[in-house]
């Protein structure tokens, strides 16, 4: 089976994947308590308005009808209007999506910049001291609630050292202070992923070096750190990256969190509104369009694991 | 892990190999003195939260508002909180709410994506397959996204973070399981018994899924972390437990607001449980894990 | 080198997404501008201002619509779109003549006779038309009519006393762009206010900008406002404390005497009207027993709650309504107290049919302060022998449950801005007996009675006896038990100058300058 027939294949296999997810998510929202209609009137409403918007937005239909109208609609990429706004759930997605991306995007920069070094040299000198104290900060990492980290810092280095704004989304008043107001939560976020992406890179770098081809490099007298950096990095690394694609539903559920505390226009913090609020299409579309990423991302990341090593099996 | 069934002579047979493979497993868990470090940790908190109702000082829900908001002291270990209830009697039953909460939504989730996994693995085929996909289908959601939504709908109650929690795990552990089982299928020992004719059920349970349990307890021990941040993730979201049950994630929820005010102690305490216990499960996750690998054991 | 090429893409998108976010992102707050960045908790319901709206559509309608008349942040009326107080010819007629040259925004033109005409018509419903939740305050009226483009004349079927307070919170909408806009006008608002709408960004922001057209010279002061939602405590304080934004509504009480002490920044703080309450379902188990609703009430320690949950930021509930509250001024004397008294809860514990204590459940909003006084309520009332559960949930659920009757207590707030200032209107809007609290015995019929009396009384002494008659019954019956009054608060950085914090926390921004 070559690259290409292996691409196919993958890509039919989602299709169940994603009739199952869009399944799920449906029955999901329209188990959950609460009358939309009175979410958006407000209790003061009489019974006769909250009839007639019942009625309006289909929630009286027979639930196989309101899939079937939904299911059809997402295929053309509609996912709907928000109850309360009237507005359409893929605009307000986009326009959620550049703080999450970026967040996100960051948190990945940061994670790696921090892991990749520690990773390697933890690596190198397994069971050292050094090896030791960085398994337990990575560890640390993963350990602590990243909310929690979150909120720490903002205290820290917003309110009592006035260093950083305590995030919010700053673009509007030019590309520095974006930046800037995405320091915290971009470290807040990054710290966990960092951890994970130090242990990958770490057990990555074991692997390498117990390889044969190593030795190899070694017994053709190339020096130890023109090994490492030749061989043994540059192998380690490429299974790293594409592996902690695989995570990004971690970085997902983080941004949730992250974005509430660091007041982020995010998709994260969207669907916490969303679901105080009983927005059921805003709820649909986002927990699709999450399971969405997570799922196009999973591909990805094996379609690049297979391109980058070609010895791979295609099965 | 079980006794060895002596009379059945494929276990048997296989019995002296294995306790030499156990002593191996116990002296490069020893060695790992990160992951002693990791089992004391866990052991402590295992210990605070079971005998909570003894070692606490007070009712953690008793009220004190004249005394409210005050830092630790020799009355009070660690501080009160808004309502002048004992901080330290709030964490230890928060100890024993968070750590059932963890354990046992991780045992329901073991149960079922053990059943699951191991049919799949072993059956094979179109079995396989249909659980595989329904797997895969909850695989594909972000695990807390998916936990918020499936919350969402039952509310929140210390029994339905359970639900939840374990709902989310399943595929995990019946992933974890499946693999496993694959691997073992191709064991002598297994096509052995399959030689020999007994049944099917005996031959899964028996012999392979005993010979499973080292990963998916590796898996299910990091997963008891992953559920009790989980649950401090639902009750700071306000989905989680309902108040007054104190659990960490409510201690902490209940503590982020009055950080600002320099209180610190309703925030640092159950945050330092939170990372104490964590770190704990996760270096013995990991202590575990590298002393079942044979592969790393010997390096 | 296919993979060489594989990253280099990757980067190029990157930098793409990061440029295009630079490129599409707003490009509103030019530094030398004026904009006043407010920050409140949760976002608007609706801007269309008749369909009647939560507490920040209120403060966006406040700056966006023109009623007839309007109260200033000292619950004075004035004059607003009218050129002055009515002519009443008598009890039943009033007439409005209006102010020339008001222009809507958006171009769509002065503000006529129709437009006023058309705005009330809207609100109550006439012909087929189903009305909004604001025409429970219009039900006295019988017809509006253009005499001519700037003359209004409101005839009532009986005499209303509340009508000028009406015309308060019946703001007036510019007919053309309602009927052009239709639905939309609720995210699409326009109005006559002194500033006009620029962008709603759901659950984010909302943004205004000044009108240049505004009938009143130099007003507003702002060249906008940029509202933000921030719906948690903790940041929505620090966001001031840092300066990002430059004021904030509803300080949450634990944050109270550390922002009074924080330099540069001024607190705002009256005796608010947002009272909060528990409500009793009268018709179910055991609140169907009056002295079970007594023992709870006498049960609850009003004063603590004020003093340790609201650090003194809220005042200690004698009744529905406060005695500064227009037009009633002064409780009778010899007026119930519903105060703390565990002795008397106990009392009336044992002469309730369930004399060895009960349970019940109490739901409640997930959010804000209202779990915490509960919390403090819970030990109060184990005291005493009876066991509260608190059952916090979404609001759109509780509020579902209510309407059905599903429900043994609630525990809610509602705040007099909601309504307008009329005494009447908060009592009528709850305690008609079908309604919430299903009161549905002879003492709930008597007091909605004396209600009706008294709305229909314009005789203010009258007026005074029948709503003290009315408030006997409740404080002895007690469908609902009133447990504080939360103080209307803002904090503001001292840059902002000329403004006031108001009695029911709606906010005018109307002359307020940024220093």
């Amino acid at each position: 089976m070559n690259f290409w027939q292996y691409l196919v294949k993958r890509l039919l296999h989602s299709v169940p994947v994603f009739i199952g997810i869009s399944l799920v998510v449906f029955s999901l929202i329209h188990l959950i308590p609460g009358d939309p209609a009175i979410a958006v009137l407000g209790e003061q409403a009489t019974d006769e308005e909250v009839n007639a918007l019942r009625e309006e937005w289909h929630l009286n239909d027979p639930l196989w009808q309101q899939f079937g109208i939904w299911l059809l609609n997402i295929v053309q990429g509609d996912l709907g209007r928000s109850l309360h706004t009237n507005q359409p759930v893929s605009e307000i997605i986009a326009s959620r999506l550049p703080a999450t991306a970026i967040l996100s995007g960051i948190a990945i920069v940061v994670s790696l910049m921090i892991a990749i070094p520690i990773g390697i040299i933890s690596a190198l000198k397994r069971n050292s001291w050094i090896d030791h104290v960085a398994r337990v900060v990575a560890m640390l990492g993963v350990s602590i609630p990243n909310f929690w980290l979150g909120i720490v810092f903002i205290i820290i280095f917003a309110v009592h050292l006035g260093w950083l704004p305590p995030g919010g989304y700053h673009f509007s008043k030019g590309f520095w202070a974006g930046m800037e107001g995405m320091i915290l939560p971009a470290v807040a976020l990054g710290a966990a992923y960092a951890a994970i992406t130090t242990r990958m890179m770490r057990s990555s770098m074991l692997e390498v070096l117990r390889q044969e081809y190593i030795e190899t490099a070694r017994a053709k007298g190339l020096t130890e750190p023109r090994v490492i950096r030749l061989h043994a990095v540059k192998n380690a690394i490429i299974p790293t990256i594409t592996v902690i694609g695989m995570q990004i539903g971690y970085l997902l559920s983080g941004a949730v969190l992250t974005e509430t505390i660091f007041f982020m226009p995010g998709v994260g913090r969207e669907l916490i509104t969303a679901l105080s609020k009983r927005d059921f299409p805003i709820i649909q579309g986002l927990i699709l369009f999450f399971a969405t990423v997570f799922v196009v991302t999973s591909i990805i990341v094996d379609l690049s694991y297979a391109f980058f090593n070609p010895k791979i099996e295609y099965s | 892990m079980a006794t060895p069934d002596l009379a059945d002579p494929l276990v048997a047979e296989d019995s002296q190999p294995r306790r030499s493979q156990f002593r191996l497993f116990v002296d490069a868990f020893i060695a790992n003195r990160l992951a002693v470090v990791g089992l004391v940790l866990v052991l402590i908190a295992v210990f605070a939260g079971v005998t909570a109702d003894w070692i606490a000082p007070q009712d953690p829900n008793a009220q004190n508002l004249s005394r409210r908001l005050e830092p630790p002291s020799a009355d009070y270990l660690l501080g009160t909180d808004q309502y002048g209830r004992d901080l330290l009697s709030r964490i230890l039953h928060g100890t024993q709410v968070s750590l059932a909460v963890g354990f046992f939504s991780i045992v329901i989730a073991s149960g079922f994506g053990v059943l699951f996994g191991g049919i799949a693995g072993y059956l094979g085929g179109i079995i396989d397959d249909i659980v595989m996909r329904i797997m895969d289908v909850f695989l594909a959601f972000p695990a807390l996204i998916l936990a918020i939504g499936i919350l969402a709908v039952l509310g929140p109650s210390v029994g339905n973070v359970i639900t939840v929690i374990a709902v989310v795990s399943i595929p995990q552990i019946a992933r974890v399981t499946r693999s496993a089982v694959l691997t073992q299928k191709e064991e002598e020992y297994v096509q052995a018994a399959r030689v020999i004719g007994l049944p099917v059920h005996v031959r899964l349970f028996k012999h392979v899924l005993l010979n499973c349990l080292a990963p998916i307890t590796v898996q299910a021990t990091l997963l008891v972390a992953w559920a009790i941040l989980t649950e401090t993730a639902l009750s700071f979201l306000g989905l989680g437990v309902r108040p007054p049950t104190p659990t960490w994630g409510t201690i902490l929820f209940e503590g982020k607001d009055y950080i600002l005010l320099n209180i610190w102690w309703m925030s640092l305490f159950p945050g330092i449980a939170i990372m104490l216990t964590m770190l704990g499960l996760n270096f013995l996750g990991d202590g575990l894990r590298d002393a079942l690998d044979p592969k790393v054991r010997t390096d | 080198m296919k993979r060489r090429e594989f990253l280099k893409t990757t980067g190029v998108t990157a930098a793409a997404l990061f440029a295009g976010d630079v490129l599409f992102s707003r490009v509103v707050t030019a530094q030398d501008k004026k904009i006043l960045q407010v920050a409140v908790s949760s976002d608007a319901w609706n801007l269309d201002v008749r369909k009647g709206t939560d507490v920040t559509g209120l403060n966006i309608c406040k700056q966006l619509y023109n009623g007839l008349m309007n109260y200033d942040p000292d619950g004075n009326m004035f004059a607003d779109l009218a050129e002055a107080a009515p002519e009443q010819p008598d009890d039943v007629t009033y007439i409005f003549k209006l102010r020339k040259g008001v222009q809507f925004h958006g171009g769509y033109g002065e503000m006529t006779a129709e437009d006023v005409v058309y705005s009330f018509d809207t609100i109550r419903g006439v012909g087929d038309q189903k009305g909004t939740f604001l025409s429970l305050w219009l039900r006295p009226l019988d017809k509006a009519e253009a005499i001519d483009s700037h003359t209004v004349k409101f005839t009532m079927k009986s005499p209303y006393g509340d009508f000028l307070d009406a015309c308060t919170l019946c703001k007036i909408v510019s007919k053309n762009a309602s009927e052009e806009r239709g639905k939309d006008f609720t995210r699409q608002p326009i109005g006559t206010g002194p500033f006009e709408f620029v962008e709603w960004v759901k659950d984010d922001h909302i943004t205004l900008k000044r009108f240049d057209d505004y009938f009143t010279e130099g007003v507003p002061s702002l060249d906008g406002v940029y509202v933000q939602i921030i719906p948690d405590d903790t940041v929505k304080v620090t966001n001031l404390i840092t300066g990002q934004v430059d004021m904030i509504k509803e300080i949450p009480p634990r944050n109270l005497a550390q922002l009074k002490q924080t330099p540069g920044i001024v607190v705002g703080q009256r005796t608010g009207t947002q009272c909060e309450q528990l409500y009793f379902n009268c018709a179910v188990e055991p609140f169907n027993d009056v002295n079970a609703r007594r023992a709870v009430s006498y049960a609850i320690d009003r004063e603590s709650i004020a003093e340790k949950v609201f650090f003194g930021m809220a005042q200690p509930a004698k009744a529905m309504l406060t005695e500064e509250q227009m037009p009633l001024k002064k409780f009778s004397d010899d007026m119930v107290n519903v105060n703390y008294d565990p002795e008397k809860a106990k009392g009336f514990l044992k002469a309730s049919s369930m004399p060895d204590g009960f349970e019940f459940t109490c739901m409640t909003t997930g959010q804000g302060w209202f779990v915490e006084q509960l919390t403090v309520m819970q030990a109060n009332l184990a005291e005493v022998g009876i066991t509260m559960h608190i059952e916090p949930m979404e609001k759109s659920v509780m509020f579902g449950k209510m309407r059905e009757g599903d429900y043994t207590a609630v525990y809610e707030d509602l705040n007099a801005a909601y309504f307008g200032y009329g005494a009447a209107t908060p009592a009528l809007f709850y305690t008609p007996p079908e309604r919430w609290l299903n009161w549905k015995d002879d003492a709930g019929y008597a007091a909605d009675e004396l209600l009706q009396k008294f709305v229909t009384t314009l005789d203010v002494n009258e007026g005074q006896v029948i709503f003290n008659q009315f408030l006997d019954i409740v404080l002895d019956q007690l469908p609902y038990t009133q447990v504080v009054f939360v103080d209307s608060t803002d904090a503001w950085k001292d840059s902002v100058t000329d403004y006031k914090t108001s009695l029911p926390n709606d906010s005018m921004w109307w002359n307020t300058k940024l220093g």
